[in-house]
């Protein structure tokens, strides 16, 4: 059974779906489109989709990732078009993939998150120099999976922060945040999260769930 | 659609976001083009329920609109109101500059073109001048132009014109069931709401008669769709939507005379989509093996029955007459069928409920489980609910008491602990929010204020049973100088003036005062559609008001006017 794999962004007033409105509506917006889905059985056949790892209600995101099983192959600009005629704006599909068969699930496959994250200092704030030392320790202690301090400017910090994808406040980046403040000793707070991608981090490579599909690809 | 009026959507925002919104002096805006709503020539709201009139007076404020309809200049949108609630507007009469009775399809775009022509000509006659127009508009109620006088002892003398050229009596629109005024394209929302499915209203209006029903009398006659054009829709809407569920609505649609066609033939035809076909509360006497098992295909929805009471003595008094044993085999069907829960409704405080007739509900619910037990297979689990009844406008019962708060709190205790056990769930509504309901839904034109009080002492939300704040109503009543006993609590002789009786619903006085006099001697109603004509008006006086508008295919039967 032929399975692809989308690529999509939220963003803009999809921050506010949650996930599992977000499986609805991706569900809908698929039989609307007329694809043809595979149902599972029983006594409530749904189309059979797999997500890689739900996104906390808020935050926007470049790459996120839905495996949808289908019946037969459809060209993948036209999965691709089809979709992107019935999601509502914010939800949009920028590539397509085929999958095969043997592949592992996406929620099997991503076991990290790359963020980025701006934090707005409320106090004095320590120098890039110092700031990037600090973010260096935190790391090294597990407090994140990996960390760049990208840009510092009038108490604004942005950085990178590579996260597990799963193990309670430490895949938080939020709460992530707020202990590299308090690791900082700076008072402050979060002005905004966004997901950059989604990762499969395994003996020192790293890998996004793209590189794990062989086959044509679409793009959009 | 129509290329030259645009319309939007507003929702009462949760108080949370209510008070934010006043905080940072963000005015009421537009879902979709986030436009401040008092920018709109035309704001309106559909009454569906009286518990969220406090809603409405809430987002006029928040639109910055004046709550008075006396208050507003051409700068404001022209207010206005439709649905079951604008069968008794009074109570709004202050804040709502004019009402729609009856079916909107038509008479929306009568509205819209005298807006139109209204603004094209310059607004002339501001306010005033518009309503005029509208006035004009069948079916359209300003009651501005309308005066109330009362009776030494508090009662209505009368509601009459104040000014010449509006009807005395306004008598309520009916349209055509026609499948251009279907939703093509419905919304689908990206959150989880409730009713959250794709709909085909497959009929309007009902004969059956039940007595204290409003919507029975203010929807007839009734007018079915052909089964292919319900169809079709079904169709239509389960494509444009991609819902996985497509309910066939309407007021009781195991009445409709193509149900086991539609329902049997959409549930074949949908089900290889992984599409279920759902039916909104089934009257159990009409609930045959065969409608069960096609709908048996795909999904289970939970079954929904309404015996409403408990003995076949009060039922028939209500005229919604149910075989005990009837109902037994529906339930037996629907066990057999695959269900496992079952939800029923029942009323406390029905006219002439004694404690027999409670017990009845009691044992009625004992025997369903005995009857699921004995029948081995998995345990059946039932959701029981139970309402106080409340009196409502154009209903052969407009003229009964509501019975007060304790008793209804007793009466719902009393089957809460005797309905204690294992597999079944047991909600009662809370009988103070019943008691302010039934002010409103038959209140005058004095509450008014009453409704503005209770605003301003911060009501909102009252049918949410975390919202409702009973104590700020009874000030809000005080204040306000009205008695909700007036309202709720007293029996009305059939010689009193209604607050309604200057609108005409279709159906006579005379046809409820009989209904009336029957259930007050237990004599049961046939439904028009199997027999006798029983002269309510609805179609003319012409006995056809179930049988004239169910058309073959091809023919196109118009109602005509009474």
């Amino acid at each position: 059974m032929p399975r692809v794999r989308i690529r999509f962004r939220k963003q803009g007033d999809a921050r506010f779906i949650s996930h599992l409105d977000l499986v609805r509506v991706m569900e809908r917006a698929a039989r609307r489109a007329g694809l043809p889905l595979r149902l599972s059985q029983g006594y409530n056949p749904r189309p059979k989709m797999a997500f890689a790892s739900a996104l906390a209600l808020g935050t926007a995101s470049d790459a996120e990732y839905l495996d949808l099983e289908l019946v037969r192959p459809v060209p993948l600009e036209d999965v691709l078009g089809r979709l992107r005629e019935q999601l509502p704006s914010g939800l949009r599909p920028s590539a397509a993939a085929w999958v095969p068969e043997q592949a592992p699930a996406l929620m099997a496959l991503v076991n990290a998150a790359e963020y980025e994250v701006e934090v707005e200092f409320s106090g004095p704030c320590p120098g890039r120099a110092e700031l990037e030392q600090r973010l260096r320790d935190f790391v090294t202690r597990g407090g994140a999976l990996d960390g760049e301090l990208l840009a510092l400017a009038e108490g604004r910090a942005r950085l990178r922060l590579v996260l597990p994808a799963s193990g309670g406040d430490r895949a938080r980046p939020r709460r992530v945040a707020e202990s590299l403040l308090s690791a900082l000793g700076c008072g402050g707070r979060t002005a905004g999260v966004r997901r950059r991608e989604l990762l499969r981090i395994e003996g020192g490579r790293r890998l996004v769930p793209w590189e794990l599909v062989q086959g044509g690809r679409a793009r959009g | 659609s129509r290329p030259d009026a645009l319309m939007e959507r507003v929702f009462a925002p949760w108080p949370d976001m209510e008070e934010e919104m006043r905080r940072r002096g963000i005015p009421l805006f537009a879902l979709e083009s986030r436009e401040p709503v008092k920018t709109f020539d035309v704001l309106g709201f559909s009454l569906q329920y009286e518990m969220t009139y406090t809603n409405l007076l809430s987002m006029l404020d928040l639109a910055g609109v004046p709550l008075q309809s006396r208050a507003r200049g051409v700068e404001h949108p022209l207010v206005c109101a439709g649905g079951p609630g604008a069968l008794n507007p009074e109570p709004l009469a202050d804040f709502v500059d004019f009402f729609l009775l009856g079916d909107g399809e038509e008479a929306v775009h009568d509205i819209v073109r005298e807006v139109r022509e209204w603004k094209q000509a310059g607004r002339p006659g501001g306010r005033e001048g518009a309503l005029l127009r509208l006035a004009g508009v069948e079916g359209v109620y300003v009651p501005g132009f309308y005066g109330v006088e009362y009776e030494s002892d508090g009662t209505l003398r009368g509601v009459w014109p104040r000014r010449p050229g509006v009807p005395a009596r306004v008598r309520r629109r009916v349209a055509r069931l026609r499948p251009e005024d279907a939703p093509r394209c419905p919304l689908v929302p990206a959150v989880e709401v409730v009713f959250d499915r794709a709909m085909v209203e497959v009929f309007r209006g009902c004969t059956r008669g039940c007595r204290f029903c409003q919507a029975g009398v203010i929807y007839r006659p009734v007018r079915e769709r052909p089964a292919a054009e319900a169809m079709s829709l079904a169709r239509q809407a389960v494509d444009a939507t991609g819902y996985p569920e497509v309910s066939l609505v309407s007021l009781s649609s195991a009445d409709y005379s193509a149900i086991r066609e539609v329902a049997g033939g959409l549930a074949r035809e949908l089900a290889p989509r992984g599409v279920s076909v759902s039916l909104p509360s089934l009257r159990a006497d009409a609930f045959s093996v065969g409608l069960a098992s096609d709908l048996h295909r795909v999904r289970k929805s939970g079954l929904t029955f309404a015996p409403e009471a408990g003995t076949e003595r009060l039922r028939r008094a209500i005229n919604k007459s149910l075989g005990e044993e009837e109902f037994l085999a529906a339930v037996r069907a629907a066990q057999d069928a695959g269900w496992q829960h079952l939800k029923l409704y029942f009323m406390v405080g029905l006219p002439g409920e004694t404690e027999e007739d409670l017990g009845g509900i009691v044992s009625l619910v004992e025997r369903v489980l005995a009857e699921a037990r004995g029948r081995g297979g998995r345990r059946l689990s039932l959701s029981v609910s139970v309402a106080p009844f409340v009196p409502k406008a154009h209903t052969p019962f407009q003229w009964e008491p509501q019975l007060p708060v304790d008793e209804l709190g007793r009466r719902l205790g009393l089957l809460r602990s005797r309905l204690r056990r294992r597999n079944v769930r047991f909600s009662g509504h809370d009988p103070r929010l019943s008691l302010v309901e039934a002010v409103f839904a038959r209140g005058d034109r004095r509450l008014g204020a009453a409704l503005e009080a209770a605003f301003r002492l911060g009501c909102r939300f009252d049918a949410w049973s975390d919202r409702f704040r009973y104590e700020l109503w009874l000030e809000a009543f005080e204040r306000s100088g009205a008695d909700p006993g007036f309202y709720a609590h007293r029996r009305r002789p059939h010689s009193e003036v209604l607050p309604w009786d200057h609108l005409d619903a279709g159906v006579s006085r005379r046809f409820l005062e009989r209904e009336h006099d029957r259930a007050l001697r237990g004599e049961t109603t046939p439904d028009c559609r199997g027999g006798a004509c029983e002269g309510c008006g609805a179609c003319g006086g012409a006995g056809r008001a179930g049988g004239a508008e169910r058309r073959a295919p091809g023919e196109d039967k118009v109602p005509q006017a009474g």
